[in-house]
C-alpha cells in the first residue's frame, strides 16, 4: 500500500479530485464563502485525520503542485499587461492607491502585532497578509515566518473582502467611484476579492486585478525593510 | 504557440528571475521578479501575449488549486493557530477593513485632485 500512496500521483489525484468537488459545490451555492480551495483543504484534512495516512505520502505529489506556484506567480505579469491601457489612463490613482494600501497593511499589522505582544515568527507570518498568497508566502519565508500561518491570514482577508466588498463600497461612500472601489478591493483582499469585483463591474474587476500585482510589488519593497521592524 | 514552447518561454523567464534574485544584495522573491519580467518583456515587445497566453491564463485561473497542498499543511500548525486565534482573527479583520478604507479614500482624493488640476489647465 505504501508503494502506491508514496507515488506523487496520489497527492496530485487527491488534490484534483477534492478541488473539482470544491468547484462543483461553489457553483451550486454561489457564495464566496464556498471557496473551492477552502473546500478542497477541508476535505483533505478530514481525510488524513480520519484515515491516519501520513501527510508525507500526500506531499510527494503536493511538492510538485507547490513548485508550479512559481511560474503561476510570473503569469500575473500577463494580467497586469492585459490591463495596461486602464493602468496608463489611471496611473496616479492606481500607483498612489496601491502604495497607500500596501503601507497601511504593513504598518497596521505591525502595530497590532506589537499590541498583542506576538513573537517574531508570528509577526513575520502576518505582515504580508494583505497580498495574494503567491506573493505573501515568499515574503513570509524570507523573514523566517511560517507560511501556513500566512495562508490562514491571507484567506481571512480574501474571504472577508469577497463577502463584504459591495457593502463596504457603499458604507465608505466609494460606490460612485469604480476605480476607487476596484483598487480598494484588490489591495485589501487580492484574488478572492477580485472574483467579487469582476461581478460588480468591468472597471472594478480590472482595477482589482491590477491591484493584486501592483500592491503585491509594493509590499515586497516594504518587505525589504521587515528585518529592521522585527 | 504550442504549449511546449509556452512552457519553455515562461520557465526561462522564471530561471532568469531566479538568477537575478540571487545577485540582488537584498531579499526579493524570485517569483515576484518573474512577474515583473513578464510584464516588462510584454511591454517592450520582446515577447508577445500569444507566446504565453494559454499557459499563463491556465495558471491564473487555477491559482486556487495550486495552493491546496500548502493549505493542507495547515493541519500541522493547528496548535499554534489555536494558541494565537484571537490575534490572528482581530488582525485579519481590522487591517483588511482599514486597507480597504484607506486605499479607496486615497484613490478618490487623488482623482479629485487630478480633476481640479485638469480644470485649471483647460478652464
Amino acid at each position: 500500500m505504501a508503494e502506491v500512496l508514496s507515488n506523487p500521483v496520489f497527492g496530485i489525484a487527491m488534490s484534483v479530485a477534492t478541488y473539482a468537488a470544491g468547484v462543483w459545490v461553489n457553483k451550486k451555492l454561489k457564495t464566496p464563502l464556498a471557496n473551492p480551495m477552502l473546500i478542497a483543504t477541508a476535505l483533505l484534512i478530514a481525510f488524513f485525520l480520519l484515515t491516519g495516512i501520513p501527510l508525507e505520502y500526500f506531499n510527494e505529489g503536493g511538492d510538485i503542485i507547490n513548485f508550479l506556484i512559481f511560474p503561476a506567480t510570473a503569469s500575473i505579469g500577463l494580467s497586469i499587461y492585459a490591463n495596461y491601457e486602464v493602468l496608463k489612463k489611471n496611473l496616479v490613482p492606481v500607483l498612489g492607491g496601491c502604495l497607500a494600501g500596501a503601507a497601511t497593511a504593513v504598518f497596521s499589522v505591525l502595530g497590532l502585532c506589537r499590541l498583542f505582544g506576538l513573537d517574531e515568527t508570528m509577526t513575520a507570518s502576518l505582515l504580508p497578509k494583505s497580498v495574494t498568497t503567491a506573493i505573501a508566502v515568499p515574503i513570509c519565508e524570507q523573514n523566517g515566518g511560517i507560511s501556513q500561518i500566512t495562508i490562514v491570514a491571507v484567506m481571512i482577508a480574501g474571504t472577508l473582502g469577497a463577502v463584504l466588498a459591495p457593502s463596504l463600497s457603499r458604507w465608505l461612500h466609494l460606490s460612485d467611484n469604480e476605480v476607487a472601489t476596484g483598487l480598494a478591493i484588490g489591495c485589501s483582499s487580492h484574488a478572492a476579492g477580485t472574483s467579487t469585483a469582476v461581478k460588480m463591474g468591468e472597471t472594478i474587476g480590472a482595477m482589482s486585478g491590477l491591484a493584486i500585482g501592483i500592491c503585491g510589488f509594493f509590499t515586497v519593497l516594504f518587505a525589504i525593510l521587515f528585518p529592521y521592524f522585527l | 504557440m504550442s504549449i511546449l514552447w509556452q512552457v519553455g518561454i515562461l520557465f526561462s523567464i522564471c530561471l532568469a528571475a531566479q538568477g537575478i534574485a540571487a545577485l540582488l544584495p537584498f531579499a526579493f522573491p524570485a517569483s515576484v521578479l518573474a512577474m515583473l519580467l513578464v510584464f516588462l518583456l510584454l511591454l517592450s515587445g520582446i515577447i508577445r501575449i500569444r507566446h504565453i497566453k494559454e499557459l499563463a491564463t491556465w495558471f491564473s485561473q487555477n491559482m486556487g488549486f495550486l495552493f491546496v497542498p500548502a493549505c493542507v499543511e495547515v493541519m500541522d500548525y493547528f496548535d499554534l493557530i489555536a494558541e494565537n486565534l484571537i490575534p490572528i482573527l482581530v488582525i485579519g479583520v481590522v487591517t483588511t477593513l482599514l486597507v480597504f478604507a484607506v486605499t479607496g479614500w486615497t484613490v478618490k482624493a487623488l482623482m479629485r485632485l487630478q480633476q481640479r488640476r485638469g480644470e485649471k489647465l483647460h478652464g
